[in-house]
Order: C-alpha cells, then sequence, then structure tokens
C-alpha cells in the first residue's frame, strides 16, 4: 500500500509519470528493483555529482517510488512499486484493447486486400478480349 | 503487415488522454470504410477471438451508437456513445461509454480517430480522452475493472 495525503492523491498520476519521464530515473529505478542501495550506490553509474543524483531521488520520493531511511549519516533507499502498479495497470488495460482493436483491423484491411488483388487477376484475362 | 503502433499517454484537466498513431498499408478511403461501414465495422470490431453480436453503428453527426463485444465463452462487453464529429475520410469522432455495475461503467469518455493519407498508406491517429485518472480507476468495483481486465487478457 502507498500512502498519499489528499493533497497529493489528486496528482499522483502526474508525479508517476514525471518520475518516469527522465532516463537517469528509469535506471535509478531498475537499480532499486534489484535491491536497496545508498545514495552513493545509486549515483555511481551515472557521470554526475552527487547533488545531482539527490536531485532525482527526489522526483523519485514525491512520486512515491522511494522509501529513504537513514542510518547514521548514509540514506538508505528502497524501491516503492506501488504507483509503478497503478499506473502500469491502469494504461495496459486500455492501451491493450485499443492495441487489439487496430490489430483487427489491420488483419481485416490485409484481408480485404488480398481479395481485392485477386479478383483484379480473375478480372485480367477479360480486359483482354 | 502494418507497422508498430507509438503509444503515448498524457494528462490534461479532463482526465488522461491515450493516443495511438499506427500506419495500416491500405488506401485512406478503405481504412475510413472499415470504420464508417456498420458491415465491414462488424468484421474487425472486437479483439481476435470475439465476435460482435450487436454492432449498431451508422455514423451521422449526434447519432448514437452501441457494440456488444462477445469472449468465446459467451460473456458480452457492451459499449455505447454518441458520434461527435463525422468528416470522411478524415476523422470519425465519438462518445465512448461501457456499460457496467462499477461506479466508472458510466463513465463518459471521448475517442477521436484522425486519418493521413501516405502516398497510398494510411496513418490513423486513437486519441481517447477524458478517460479516468489513476484515482477513479483505484475506485472502480471489482466487476467493472476486472471485467475490462479479462477483456484486455484476451487480446
Amino acid at each position: 500500500m502507498v500512502k498519499y495525503s489528499a493533497s497529493e492523491a489528486d496528482s499522483t498520476l502526474d508525479l508517476t509519470f514525471q518520475a518516469l519521464a527522465d532516463p537517469t530515473r528509469r535506471a535509478i529505478l531498475g537499480r532499486l528493483a534489484e535491491g536497496e542501495a545508498t545514495a552513493g550506490e545509486l549515483a555511481a553509474p551515472f557521470e554526475m555529482s552527487l547533488p545531482a543524483v539527490s536531485k532525482h531521488l527526489k522526483v523519485l520520493e514525491k512520486a512515491g517510488f522511494l522509501i529513504r531511511a537513514r542510518d547514521g549519516r548514509v540514506h538508505r533507499c528502497n524501491l516503492d512499486a506501488g504507483p509503478m502498479q497503478a499506473a502500469s495497470d491502469w494504461i495496459s488495460t486500455y492501451r491493450n484493447f485499443w492495441e487489439g482493436q487496430l490489430g483487427s483491423l489491420a488483419r481485416y484491411l490485409e484481408t480485404e486486400q488480398k481479395k481485392k488483388k485477386e479478383e483484379d487477376k480473375k478480372n485480367e484475362p477479360s480486359s483482354n478480349d | 503487415m502494418s507497422q508498430a503502433a507509438t503509444i503515448e499517454i498524457e494528462r490534461n484537466d479532463e482526465g488522461c488522454v491515450l493516443e495511438i498513431e499506427h500506419v495500416f498499408k491500405a488506401t485512406i478511403e478503405d481504412v475510413y470504410a472499415a470504420w464508417s461501414d456498420p458491415k465491414r465495422l462488424a468484421k474487425w470490431w472486437g479483439p481476435q477471438g470475439m465476435t460482435c453480436p450487436v454492432c449498431d453503428w451508422d455514423p451521422a453527426p449526434g447519432g448514437t451508437w452501441r457494440t456488444c463485444m462477445q469472449s468465446p465463452t459467451g460473456k458480452q462487453y457492451c459499449v455505447g456513445g454518441k458520434f461527435t464529429d463525422v468528416a470522411p475520410p478524415t476523422r470519425l469522432a465519438f462518445t465512448w461509454m461501457w456499460e457496467g455495475e462499477g461506479p466508472n461503467g458510466g463513465v463518459d469518455t471521448h475517442v477521436t480517430i484522425d486519418l493521413q493519407d501516405l502516398d497510398g498508406m494510411t496513418r490513423l491517429k486513437l486519441t481517447h480522452t477524458r478517460l479516468p485518472d489513476e484515482e477513479s480507476a483505484k475506485n472502480h468495483s471489482d466487476g467493472w475493472t476486472s471485467s475490462f481486465i479479462d477483456l484486455a487478457e484476451i487480446l
């Protein structure tokens, strides 16, 4: 379960999409999916300063993707996939539906094209008469 | 073969927006006819494996429509609405409301189909707006959400 305050709940999906819109943040989420990491460990693969990475972590935290626990001076980060699940569940139902529909339309149009071609072939000899 | 679809999702004041683009190897007239002629529509409407036993569809501005898609197990998924823009062969727009028991079964959403000629091929842009946002999606009763997910799984 993800906990939101009332004002946050209004724009949860905005925050989710905003957080996912950046390749660095997606890479950070990918790393967190493998397990807990410190901010320093998350920064390591990127040619970026720790403050720059910290900004990305804040965006992820605000969207509810990241849970930080302080261990002395070290921040331990963990992934909360809740927002991702909510967003992807929602999107996938509509997206799959329309992709399926357009796939059906594509197959139908291909069949019609084939029929047309076969009819054209049949008509060829008569047009030579 | 048709080209893979590109998909975008945004959010505006009215809710979420889903955009899908797809290029079909067919003329704009043929693609439009597949959408506007109920006999042709019934041949492809509904995901693979499903039939379309109810296809009340006659595009005219302000006219209403209703279709039911039926799964191989006989379960029906009905959706209906009103045509809002009919401009052959480039645009067809209509409202879209799933019938269902859940609180969002009656959510009034809107679909626009825009067609563009690409040298004998056709680019289709589907824009589905006023979709419920995550908060209302969370509030869907099991009935509506699960039947929609069932439908998505059959695809």
